[in-house]
């Protein structure tokens, strides 16, 4: 089972893949101070699927149900189940 | 030392890879993909990123992974510098001007890459073809001269030409609909190992045939926009050489 701890070393490595972010990403970091663009959330959502399996629908962002990394990680870890907004995988 | 890309530079990509997307050539459909002016190929600014990037490392280095995001279009005939900088897991890339960044990346050490779980499909691209397109290559970009920087490109190009349609992405837009899908490249990965290809490619009297299998891509269908990503293992002699993991975003536009 993946823990958050993992989910946050992943975020790390993913960050410091997308951004120039210089600072220590904690889980209080929001995702407003890693300056993410739309790109940045599509590789998120390709990695994140691609590493543990998890969907990240961009209304969780939008809607203001993940705008930490704490969020993100907690999410990663503890997938809610299936809800109208999944989105489709094409698989 | 500012580096622009040129009509000619774009046929020369497009003739080799068989990309011959209209934004990279109709000013309309640039104008449509959001541009001002004509797009060049993200690979062909590539090639010379990547060959800049090589002059920034030591030799040898084993497996590294070199990453890029495609973040703006970047316009033809329009002057970028390459800077490379240390991030923590790696050599940053940023290709820019003074107001925009146009491609982020890293190029990072890799333990090894790891065989994707479902192969769809397996090419063979034979002597006499890699022979030829080696020739054309070296024509064509003679200032790129790193062997994986050929491969990747000349893989990347085999797997547009092969599997581009089959995978539901059809690139022949056209203006007689009151919308049409355009298929824009987003991202592009390259695990490599300059060791293990010298260790192969200087052997010059095995005729050097290469082949790659595709993976079952991943996909993702989001309103308004539909990306994923498709991995590429390519082998010479039996023996992985490369990886490429394309990241690939189509968008409806409307007329």
């Amino acid at each position: 089972m993946t823990t958050a701890n993992e989910v946050l070393d992943f975020v790390k490595n993913l960050v410091d893949e997308l951004k120039d972010y210089e600072d220590e990403i904690t889980f209080d970091t929001t995702l407003a101070q890693l300056d993410l663009d739309s790109l940045d959330y599509v590789q998120t959502q390709i990695e994140v699927k691609k590493l543990f399996g998890v969907s990240l629908n961009t209304d969780l962002f939008i809607s203001g149900k993940i705008t930490t990394v704490g969020h993100l990680c907690q999410y990663v870890a503890n997938p809610i189940m299936e809800t109208e907004t999944q989105p489709a995988a094409v698989q | 030392m500012k580096v622009a890309f040129d009509h000619e530079a774009t046929l020369n990509w497009a003739n080799f890879s068989g990309d011959f997307n209209p934004i990279h050539f109709d000013i309309e459909m640039a104008k449509l993909a959001g541009s001002p002016d004509l797009i060049v190929h993200g690979m062909l600014a590539l090639l010379h990123v990547k060959q800049a990037t090589m002059a920034q490392l030591p030799p040898h280095l084993g497996w590294q992974q070199f990453k890029v995001l495609f973040k703006q279009p970047l316009m033809q005939t329009h002057g970028v510098n390459f800077n490379f900088f240390e991030k923590k897991t790696g050599l940053g890339i940023s290709v820019g001007d003074d107001a925009k960044e146009y491609f982020k990346g890293i190029c990072s050490p890799l333990s090894s890459p790891v065989l994707a779980e479902e192969v769809g499909s397996v090419f063979v691209i034979d002597a006499a073809q890699v022979k030829a397109k080696q020739r054309e290559f070296n024509l064509a970009f003679p200032s790129v001269d790193q062997s994986w920087i050929f491969i990747d490109a000349l893989v990347f190009s085999d797997f547009l030409r092969h599997e581009f349609k089959r995978l539901g992405i059809d690139d022949n837009a056209t203006k007689n609909s009151k919308s049409t899908k355009i298929v824009v490249q987003m991202s592009h990965k390259v695990i490599f190992n300059t060791l293990i290809l010298s260790r192969l490619l200087d052997d010059t009297s095995i005729p050097l045939e290469i082949s790659y299998t595709v993976a079952r891509p991943r996909a993702f269908l989001e309103p308004g926009a539909e990306f994923g990503t498709v991995e590429v293992t390519v082998f010479v002699s039996g023996q992985i050489v490369l990886q490429e993991e394309i990241g690939l975003i189509s968008k409806e536009i409307s007329f």
